[in-house]
């Protein structure tokens, strides 16, 4: 896997690169002092961030089971690229096996009520629940011959989204498709953009959608939290709701989305810390959803739902790792979740999940 | 005026923080974990107001907010929001039940009559328990169609409990709630006031 080259958006465009290195955090650092230091030591430099789902909380999640090896964070000094206004076509065309969903229909319909009942309960309001999808690569004639880069210009092609990246790493790649921004820093501004509301079978229309007195309650939780984790990085200047339930059109689904602003001089390594992992894919209150999700899930998350993107001096793009795939010797791993509140229906979660899978060919049991 | 804002591991806490900016500069938040009994009098001479946050789980849950509101003098206004409302009506004695279905990120109408005029206002709830007022912690206001009770308050006028989030983007007009907490204490003061003119 190694040799593949780097590809990330960058303002509007992509940078593509072949010459990197790769700097990890290590495991008796915090995330803020392993910032800091490559800040320090590289600020001009064009670095790629990754940053996983666990980073800081890894005590609720000791008891979940890996799917590759990946740790808590990772920083891409780019030393040499080139601007791409556009993703090339693929060289060639994909033909990927039937991904498989690591937990069976009824157990996630079972996992829906059981955090039903934790809301009624008082303990959180919201919980965003996900699953793992596998589907392998290793096989016989149906032994996936492409390289990362091309697998990544294909699903490209399917998964439409503002904020992509192909990650090679020593033994798998990323491959992000995200519609989603999770924090931008620009001048002395931060703006997020959480996504919660989505299109499926049985919401089919985006008047459906924008008419849905759930998906709106669902996405105005999102934007209060958002607006308390920007509160937490500054006491002077308070958070400021910018959008509110705009629509993002992806042509495999449509989502609603906000924004939230917040006057800050703070870098990165101060920030980044303070505010992850993303409200819109957690739940609130945030530290009680990340218990629940540690109850019900089987597997770590990892890059999933972690943050990545573009830093440079003190300006960064991060986006919220959804639309995610590991691409490792055996397997192409995907996942997908939804948000789970009181009065979402099981099934209708359940269709969601799969739509978040796009043209993917899925099986469960 | 220095406020003590008790954080019971909510996400809205940083909201309500600032929020209450505007009524005073110095805004202190400690977590429920670390609230202190032998901290108790240090906490009643450095602060005016006291505020209980949102949060997850029952009342039930945080004894220590609980033993903290016993202690708090009768005439200083403790603010309790949502979780804070319920943690002022648990300790006057009053139910608090679940709610169904629950009501997070939506917002209800309420009325305030005012000798001047009624007005509407639309307030942010996030709940799925209620409280059943008593004699001891009277409802001021319910929420129109579902009629739970949105604005509560004691006997003394010393503790004030707001059901809905008055820090949330829903709630639309978060001046009237802040000008309501900020009359109430100088109700209060003014109260204090008349009982030592007595003496």
């Amino acid at each position: 896997m190694t040799g593949s080259p780097l590809i990330c958006f960058y303002k509007d465009k992509f940078i593509r690169s072949e010459n990197f290195e790769v700097v990890r955090q290590p495991v008796d650092q915090n995330l803020s002092d392993f910032l800091q230091k490559i800040k320090t030591e590289h600020p001009d430099q064009l670095k790629i961030v990754q940053v996983n789902f666990e980073s800081g909380h890894s005590d609720f999640f000791k008891n979940q089971k890996s799917l590759y090896p990946q740790l808590d964070a990772k920083v891409y000094l780019i030393h040499e690229h080139t601007q791409l206004t556009k993703l090339p076509a693929p060289v060639a065309s994909l033909e990927l096996n039937p991904f498989k969903v690591l937990q069976t229909r009824s157990a996630f319909l079972e996992k829906i009520h059981y955090i039903q009942s934790e809301i009624a309960k008082g303990r959180l309001y919201q919980v965003n629940f996900t699953s793992a999808f596998v589907s392998d690569i290793s096989n016989g004639q149906k032994k996936l011959n492409q390289t990362a880069e091309n697998l990544f210009l294909n699903l490209a092609q399917k998964f439409t989204g503002h904020y992509p990246a192909l990650l090679p790493d020593q033994d798998f790649s990323l491959l992000c498709f995200s519609p989603e921004l999770f924090l931008r820093g620009q001048g002395n501004t931060l703006t997020a953009q959480p996504i919660k509301g989505s299109t499926h079978a049985q919401l089919v229309s985006t008047s459906d959608l924008l008419n849905s007195q759930k998906e709106e309650a669902e996405l105005s939780m999102i934007v209060d939290l958002l607006r308390n984790d920007l509160n937490s990085v500054e006491s002077k200047c308070s958070a400021r709701v910018t959008r509110h339930r705009e629509l993002l059109d992806l042509n495999y689904i449509q989502h609603t989305y906000s924004e939230i602003q917040l006057d800050s001089t703070k870098c990165l390594s101060q920030i980044l810390p303070i505010v992850l992992p993303a409200g819109s894919i957690s739940g609130c209150p945030k530290l009680e959803s990340l218990k629940l999700i540690s109850e019900i899930e089987t597997y770590k998350r990892q890059a999933y739902t972690g943050v990545l993107g573009w830093w440079k001096n003190n300006e960064f793009e991060l986006n919220v790792t959804i639309r995610n795939f590991v691409r490792t010797e055996s397997d192409l791993i995907y996942n997908a979740g939804c948000g789970i509140v009181y009065d979402s229906n099981p099934l209708n979660e359940w269709h969601e999940l799969l739509a978040k899978t796009g043209q993917l060919k899925v099986q469960y049991e | 005026m220095k406020i003590l804002l008790i954080d019971h591991n909510d996400s809205f806490t940083q909201n309500l923080k600032h929020w209450l900016k505007d009524i005073s500069n110095t805004v202190d938040v400690l977590n429920e974990s670390k609230i202190l009994a032998s901290d108790f009098n240090t906490y009643i001479k450095n602060y005016d107001l006291l505020v209980l946050s949102p949060g997850p789980h029952s009342p039930q849950h945080y004894l220590r907010t609980l033993e903290l509101l016993k202690h708090w003098p009768k005439n200083k206004l403790v603010l309790g929001v949502c979780l804070g409302a319920q943690c002022m009506a648990f300790v006057s004695g009053c139910e608090v039940k679940p709610y169904a279905p629950p009501f997070h990120g939506k917002t209800s109408l309420v009325t305030w009559n005012s000798l001047a005029e009624n007005q509407t206002l639309t307030v942010a709830r996030y709940h799925s328990l209620k409280i059943e007022p008593n004699d001891k912690f009277k409802c001021l206001i319910f929420s129109e169609h579902d009629h739970i009770p949105m604005v509560l308050e004691n006997e003394l006028s010393s503790w004030l409990g707001f059901q809905f989030h008055p820090e949330s983007f829903l709630t639309a007009e978060p001046e009237f709630w802040k000008n309501l907490v900020v009359k109430k204490i100088s109700d209060l003061k003014s109260s204090a006031l008349s009982v030592d003119q007595l003496k």
